[in-house]
């Protein structure tokens, strides 16, 4: 428990560090936190003993905490049996905080800085249902580009920024996928399976475009569920595209998909 | 509309390691801070900044400052340095994510009203009973550019509102005398029921209709229909509703929501009833 002491800076003290009791026991946001995060689908109802086994927390001190988090609803305590949940509140926040994920918004830095480096286009994908389509694209400067066209749809099989979500799937869902494909034969099906293996293992999907002409490279944005929900790629005409490139350009993609899949709370926990 | 009970809101409290409240609750005073400012942002009231934070907690400037800045290491609020202002934190969602997981009727019901929204494209709303409140926990939505209100995981007073009316009828007549006993009736809205006799008589129909039909008594503009989910023993373990505007649901739509939110909530209960390996 922080005893806060006021430090104005016109009192002649040395204003103390904003976070300088963070990493001490006696930091409470710290502990409620803590406490906050023993809760799962696992455990779902803890009792207090529970609860202070595992945060090691006083139980005096606990109980206060416990106390304050549950007069906010972050936490309900249900005398039938004893035992703490989760509260209401952490919904009514969560239904505040997915409204402001703006994936657009947090992607435009990341994809400029993409370009940039490698001045091609950098291409943002989302996963709608069984279909992917291109968000957002920042062009390359050279005459000869990858250009932006009207948001197009396209199953998950067929290019670089599906393979990529679809590979993002359970398998469970990935054979669902598939057999619902009635265009696809089963050697066809036995491809896309091949390619998700490759993806799987290298993190990122490429096409060097033999029948296209326009090479790719795709990696996984993930949300805070850990779920693949959009992915991030560069994009250019197949004769700029060589063995040495796609380790150029696969490194920038996975490094923004990194980057962006944190601004989306993915691996917080 | 959050109803989040702070007894001691605007009470002046006495410095020190922890508070003594009135029914023997003692707050940890840095957690119950910490609390009161994330209470501060809404849906019309996202983003904040440190002027407004600290005016909204009533605290010294370096104090907030210092709040909010721990705060953001644990990941309960986000600092966004373009703007300057502070936004919640992903640790609700992960929360929520966590809360939600140890709700398994979300889970079970899911792919109903996932039918219910197919068949009349309105917004499906599940709630449970928590002691006193109704909480809607999960929400299909309708694709219509006009929708509802949702207030996922706010306290809602069970006289107010059909899917908390089909709660309340569901519970035994002593536990409902109980309840009015204990509960003062709020006028959330002109339609809200404020008195025990109307309540009564509302309960009264909506047993003999086995339906919920209201008008805006807890959400302005909003109408809701709603039926009880009814679990293994026999009593409603949660309710469905469909919630929309007032002007949407007219009679005859309002008979094929009944007539859907009464087939889904049968297969849900059968579905709830299968013996599970």
């Amino acid at each position: 428990m922080a005893v806060e002491k006021r430090s104005f800076p016109s009192s002649g003290r040395v204003a103390r560090a904003p976070a300088d009791d963070t990493d001490t026991k006696a930091d409470a946001i710290g502990r409620a936190v803590r406490t906050l995060f023993l809760f799962d689908g696992a455990a779902c109802a803890l009792t207090l003993d529970e609860i202070c086994q595992r945060t090691k927390v006083p139980k005096p001190t606990l109980l206060g905490i416990l106390q304050t988090l549950s007069h906010h609803d972050y936490l309900v305590f249900d005398p039938a049996d004893s035992r703490y949940r989760l509260g209401y509140a952490w919904l009514r926040f969560a239904e505040i905080r997915r409204n402001q994920s703006h994936i657009r918004e947090s992607a435009l830095p990341i994809m400029r800085a993409m370009r940039d480096a490698v001045d091609e286009t950098v291409i943002l994908s989302l996963k709608v249902g069984d279909q992917r389509i291109h968000l957002d694209y920042v062009e390359s400067t050279q005459p000869i580009r990858r250009r932006r066209k009207p948001s197009r749809e396209a199953p998950l099989h067929r290019g670089c920024a599906g393979l990529v979500l679809l590979a993002g799937m359970s398998e469970e869902n990935i054979r669902a996928y598939l057999s619902a494909q009635k265009e696809l034969n089963q050697a066809a099906r036995d491809d896309v399976l091949n390619t998700i293996r490759t993806i799987k293992r290298d993190g990122y999907a490429s096409s060097s475009g033999q029948t296209t002409q326009v090479a790719v490279v795709s990696g996984p944005i993930k949300s805070y569920t850990g779920e693949t929900i959009a992915s991030l790629s560069i994009s250019g005409p197949a004769e700029r595209f060589s063995k040495q490139t796609v380790q150029e350009w696969a490194a920038l993609v996975l490094e923004g998909a990194r980057k962006l899949s944190r601004t989306l709370g993915y691996g917080l926990a | 509309m959050s109803i989040v009970r702070h007894p001691g809101k605007n009470v002046r409290k006495p410095r020190g390691k922890s508070v003594a409240r009135q029914d023997n609750l003692k707050l940890v005073s840095v957690v119950d801070r910490a609390a009161r400012l994330m209470n501060c942002f809404t849906s019309d009231t996202q983003e904040l900044d440190l002027q407004q934070m600290t005016a909204l907690a009533g605290l010294p400037k370096p104090t907030t400052f210092r709040l909010l800045a721990n705060m953001v290491r644990h990941g309960l609020l986000e600092y966004k340095h373009a703007s300057g202002n502070y936004m919640l934190g992903f640790t609700s969602l992960l929360l929520a994510e966590a809360l939600l997981q140890g709700l398994p009727l979300r889970v079970q019901a899911r792919p109903f009203m996932e039918e219910i929204r197919d068949s009349l494209n309105e917004t499906v709303v599940l709630s449970i009973k928590d002691h006193d409140h109704r909480i809607n926990i999960e929400s299909v939505e309708s694709t219509q550019v006009i929708t509802a209100t949702l207030n996922l995981g706010v306290r809602i007073p069970l006289y107010a509102g059909a899917a908390s009316q089909v709660l309340l009828a569901g519970m035994q007549a002593d536990d409902i005398d109980a309840y009015l006993e204990r509960t003062d009736l709020v006028s959330y809205n002109t339609t809200t029921l404020t008195t025990t006799k109307a309540v009564r008589a509302r309960l009264a129909k909506v047993r003999e209709q086995g339906y919920a039909l209201t008008f805006a008594e807890f959400t302005p503009g909003g109408s809701a229909i709603a039926v009880p989910i009814m679990g293994p023993e026999g009593c409603p373990v949660g309710a469905l509703h469909i919630s929309g505007p007032k002007g949407r649901l007219n009679t005859d739509v309002q008979g094929r929501c009944v007539e859907a939110l009464l087939r889904g909530s049968k297969a849900l209960t059968e579905e709830l009833c299968r013996p599970r390996p």
